[in-house]
């Protein structure tokens, strides 16, 4: 468990902290995707895939219901001060704003309408129908342009 | 259905990032057992993914690796003493207690009444492994707890006397404006003219270069002296030399560990008193 924290803790948190944005949600996330994955090890099922993306689905699992509960704990009190601390509810994802560095500069070598779907699919945690929801776009366009990201992503990657 | 459009369609990522439904799902695995192709792709995909997250890893604060190892030790040691417990009571034999063989029947209660007392005493051995190992965790997290304590009194005893200083009648208080080489900075100078002593507080300095410091200088009698160099800590005061008769304090950047006479175009902030 210990190798495993060190080998994939910080990509695991860098998928949480892009979620949640904030550190310490993100590290609660991590957290409690660690137990998770150390408690249902034996429910892990290779046919399914690479080990990485199990751990990998349990952590953006755990950022999406983290970020959720604190919207709507935040919906709940709509009177609070602090309107302006929370705004990446999904509905109000109007521009992109990929502010992680390391990010932004693997994104820059793809065109723009990638670039969102992907951050928000990837790195942000909404599905193809919510992205298809909030860009106007088809279902099936988003599923491609994903996908066509994620290829040439995959050749610079590779590259390195 | 061709399999390059089935490929290209983005179900293959939709599977991997968890948003299909079972039946969904089912049907990828299905297609993926069949087609040597699909089950490349889907391993492509995934290591993309796992490249992709390894690019963009951010470095976790450094407590948390301790936390999660603590949630998850004690049960790793409690799992491991319930197997001892197993062997702990064997189930009395049926024998018939006849009088014939009394002598073997005694042996017999005598040892299985053997066994379960050592089964017992194993049990409480183990439990006390346990218990003990609970102990050490416990002490741990106690020595961690009052390590925090003792670095929060110190922040806390250091913002106390920095508000006594900031708050007390005693001490001047120097506002540094920025110059045309650095307009936005500012930072104050806390003096006290009878005990001489002064304190800086760098509320907004450009971070330096890693091979240039920050020297503060008292302009006394129309000179300029040294009051040290020092490195930005904007979130609590810095005591600097003590000083007599300042007219004004400025700042100015020079190389590592400070010069004998200022740099006058590296000035950054001058305040007078």
């Amino acid at each position: 468990m210990e190798d495993l924290y060190d080998r994939y803790g910080a990509a695991l948190y860098g998928v949480a902290l892009r979620i949640v944005k904030r550190q310490v949600f993100a590290e609660e996330v991590v957290q409690d995707a660690f137990v998770k994955i150390w408690k249902n090890i034996d429910r892990y099922d290779s046919d399914k895939g690479r080990f990485f993306t199990w751990m990998y689905n349990i952590t953006r699992n755990e950022a999406i219901d983290k970020k959720r509960s604190r919207e709507n704990r935040y919906r709940d009190k709509t009177n609070s001060l602090d309107t302006t601390v929370y705004k990446d509810v999904p509905g109000s994802y109007t521009e992109t704003k990929v502010d992680d560095i390391g990010v932004k500069n693997l994104l820059n070598s793809l065109d723009d309408e990638s670039k969102v779907v992907l951050d928000m699919v990837y790195f942000q945690g909404y599905t193809h129908r919510e992205v298809a929801d909030e860009t106007g776009k088809p279902l099936g366009t988003v599923k491609t342009k994903v996908r066509r990201a994620l290829i040439k992503l995959r050749s610079v990657l590779v590259k390195e | 259905m061709n399999i390059q459009e089935y490929i290209s369609s983005g179900v293959l990522e939709s599977f991997l990032l968890g948003q299909l439904s079972p039946a969904e799902e089912e049907e990828v695995l299905a297609m993926a057992k069949e087609h040597p192709e699909i089950r490349e792709e889907l391993d492509k995909i995934a290591a993309t993914f796992e490249a992709l997250a390894v690019r963009t890893a951010a470095p976790p604060p450094i407590g948390l690796k301790r936390k999660i190892m603590h949630q998850i030790k004690p049960k790793e040691r409690v799992r491991g003493s319930s197997s001892g417990q197993t062997g702990r009571k064997k189930p009395p034999a049926s024998f018939n207690f006849n009088e014939r063989n009394f002598l073997l029947g005694g042996l017999l209660l005598a040892l299985v009444g053997f066994i379960v007392v050592a089964g017992i005493l194993y049990y409480c051995k183990q439990n006390a492994a346990t218990l003990q190992g609970q102990i050490d965790q416990m002490a741990l997290t106690q020595d961690q707890i009052s390590q925090d304590n003792t670095e929060l009194t110190d922040r806390l005893d250091q913002a106390l006397e920095n508000l006594r200083i900031m708050s007390s009648e005693d001490y001047i208080k120097v506002d540094l404006q920025g110059l045309p080489l650095s307009p936005n900075s500012y930072a104050q100078v806390y003096w006290n003219p009878d005990s001489q002593e002064a304190f800086l507080r760098t509320t907004n300095l450009p971070t330096p270069a890693s091979d240039r410091q920050y020297q503060l200088w008292a302009i006394v009698d129309g000179n300029p002296v040294s009051m040290g160099v020092f490195d930005l800590t904007p979130d609590s005061l810095i005591q600097m030399q003590s000083i007599d008769n300042a007219a004004a304090f400025a700042i100015t950047l020079e190389p590592l560990g400070g010069v004998e006479s200022p740099t006058l175009d590296q000035m950054h902030v001058i305040g007078e008193v």
